[in-house]
């Protein structure tokens, strides 16, 4: 429900809102697990997560590449558990572990950055 | 009893065992712990017992630095003092706030908390608050509604309860004691212009009040107590004894210098998925006292990072957006106009809060401004109706404040992201960390501190720990003016608690002289 308040926000919305994208497989053009932080996109709306994203690009220039930051962000993941779920909790480790960042004013994990990064990249 | 000094006989000498200066929140509390007893008091107000804009513009005065409300306006000149206007905010500072903070330039008072604390307690009879509990626990036990945004233990943030005065007018609250009184003396349209010390100045001999009916008189006193305002406390030093070339107990050029204000700025969102009435957080009464907390930082978490101690409010941005900041709002030199414009936005800002809460909170942040010695009061050039030198104004302020608001929301940011509570969004002037400007909509509380600090050492402040002027026998000064640093909440508490030691303090060097207490 969550992710159906934030994709109805998303250019790709009217689609995606017929079968949750967690389900799906992510493409460069839709919402996915990837390229949406879960938590995040409860909280504000495309245009504000794109803003996040470009400017993550714009300070983090090494990571400015879809390829780069699809691998970050796969890293580690378990392909038989939900990736929402792993990056979530990759998201709480970076917030008690430090990595954190301001970006656009919010204060957001590392894993939450490259995620919006991607969801800038992918759905400009 | 009450005189009127405009009536008395020009050149009229009035005499007491005690004089007070002052009848705000110091003066008044004071005066109040001294009724019945053997001793004569007198209690002198520059003003009347009304509002006149003619005493009023006494406290008006030019400002440099930092961009403040006009200086007319911020104080009141009339019995009651500023309890006339003041909204009734309190808390006590924290134990931290009165330690030496190797990280804060000029912190360190010669007091500790526990010190204060039994006059805390007598001063919220003073100010008409509920019990003395200052833990979140004690109000959760009475309303188990009240929930944390943050469970308890968190271990960077706490929950710091505040107390509401209703707000006391102590004018109103202690006038018909004060006539009624046979050992208090009022004297209202008395304003302090001399003070006269001995030769060697260690001593206070006599005062000169005037007023605009063209009447001057002598007052004498064994003691005296200056319980002026911040700003007036400070004049009056620098200004008021010809025996003192450079000051009044300012020998070490310290009158006047580290102004304090506490910040009182909107700082960033609060962003939560799901509605929540944070009515920890909201204006609640439990048990006929008006309470709430606002979020604080842990003591070691603020050493950790180096950092001013401040606090977080919320409110509902629903409500709060579009709210004129009160630096704009606060603009007119007449105080009653200032305070008719503030209640006219507030109510047009209220709002029947949704039982189910909200998602997005506007964050306030109340903080200490860092002791600086440049944030000072001098004389002005320019003199009031009354002849005395006008008192200057230059607010000071530096990036170590900004720096320490924007930690506070970095660190409260954090913690809602471990524990997936929400997410911070900081406000645009804060967003970048090498910008140390301020933005326009930077205010204070109209709270005004520091400018006759505490220490024991006459090198690094004006009164000693039992509020005595350093080198003077017989004159204490009362007021915030004495603060050696702002913490995070409202001074008029503290300033009733530190009013209420002095006394206290007095009465045993009395009695010392005339065992009759």
């Amino acid at each position: 429900m969550k992710r159906r308040t934030f994709l109805l926000l998303t250019s790709a919305g009217a689609i995606a809102t017929i079968t949750p994208f967690c389900n799906r497989r992510a493409t460069p053009s839709t919402p996915s697990p990837l390229n949406t932080p879960d938590f995040l996109a409860t909280l504000c709306d495309s245009r504000t997560i794109r803003k996040i994203g470009t400017a993550y690009r714009k300070t983090t220039t090494n990571e400015n590449r879809e390829d780069r930051l699809t691998g970050l962000l796969s890293a580690g993941l378990d392909q038989k558990k939900d990736t929402t779920d792993q990056l979530n909790n990759e998201i709480k480790a970076d917030f008690a572990a430090g990595r954190i960042l301001t970006l656009e004013g919010w204060v957001i994990s590392l894993t939450e950055a490259r995620q919006c990064a991607l969801y800038s990249i992918q759905l400009p | 009893m009450h005189t009127d000094a405009r009536l008395l006989p020009d050149n009229s000498h009035i005499e007491g065992d005690i004089c007070i200066i002052g009848t705000g929140p110091a003066g008044l509390s004071i005066a109040m712990e001294w009724d019945h007893t053997p001793y004569k008091v007198i209690l002198l107000e520059g003003g009347g017992l009304e509002y006149d804009d003619q005493m009023q513009d006494l406290y008006a005065g030019p400002e440099t630095g930092q961009r403040y409300y006009p200086l007319k306006s911020t104080r009141l000149h009339y019995f009651g003092g500023t309890s006339n206007h003041w909204a009734g905010f309190c808390s006590t500072f924290d134990p931290m706030d009165f330690e030496k903070r190797d990280w804060i330039p000029h912190s360190g008072w010669p007091i500790k908390k526990t010190d204060l604390d039994p006059f805390y307690e007598k001063a919220h009879k003073v100010l008409d608050l509920g019990p003395y509990e200052y833990d979140v626990k004690y109000w959760q036990q009475q309303n188990p509604a009240l929930k944390p945004l943050l469970p308890e233990d968190n271990p960077v943030a706490w929950n710091k309860v505040w107390q509401f005065s209703p707000p006391t007018r102590l004018g109103k609250k202690y006038g018909d004691a004060v006539n009624r009184s046979q050992n208090i003396h009022l004297y209202t349209y008395a304003h302090v212009t001399q003070i006269d010390a001995n030769e060697p100045v260690n001593t206070i001999e006599k005062l000169t009040v005037k007023n605009f009916a063209n009447k001057t008189h002598t007052v004498k006193a064994k003691y005296y107590i200056l319980a002026c305002n911040t700003i007036q406390n400070a004049r009056l030093l620098l200004a008021a004894c010809p025996q003192a070339r450079k000051g009044l107990g300012n020998d070490n050029d310290l009158v006047g210098r580290f102004f304090m204000e506490h910040l009182e700025v909107q700082s960033a969102w609060l962003h939560l998925p799901t509605p929540k009435p944070l009515s920890l957080y909201m204006f609640g009464g439990i048990g006929g006292t008006r309470m709430r907390c606002e979020l604080a930082i842990r003591s070691d978490i603020q050493a950790k990072y180096r950092m001013l101690n401040g606090t977080c409010s919320f409110a509902p941005w629903e409500l709060a957006k579009g709210m004129t900041p009160p630096i704009k709002m606060w603009s007119n030199e007449d105080p009653r106009k200032n305070e008719d414009s503030m209640k006219s936005m507030w109510h047009s800002h209220e709002g029947v809060t949704k039982a189910e809460g909200y998602r997005v909170f506007e964050l306030k942040t109340r903080i200490e401004q860092a002791p600086n010695p440049d944030s000072r009061i001098t004389l002005a050039s320019g003199r009031d109706g009354l002849g005395m030198p006008r008192a200057q104004l230059h607010w000071v302020l530096t990036p170590f404040e900004k720096y320490s608001i924007r930690t506070i929301y970095e660190l409260i940011g954090q913690q809602l992201g471990i524990t997936s509570v929400g997410r911070m969004e900081l406000m645009d002037y804060l967003r970048d960390p090498n910008d140390h400007s301020w933005p326009d909509t930077t205010g204070g509380g109209w709270h005004h501190m520091g400018t006759t600090r505490m220490s024991d050492d006459p090198k690094t402040g004006v009164v000693d720990a039992n509020n005595k002027l350093h080198g003077v026998s017989n004159l204490y000064i009362a007021g915030g003016s004495v603060f050696v640093t702002a913490a995070a909440p409202n001074p008029t508490l503290t300033i009733t608690a530190l009013s209420l030691r002095l006394s206290a303090h007095l009465k045993k060097v009395m009695q010392s002289h005339i065992p009759t207490l």
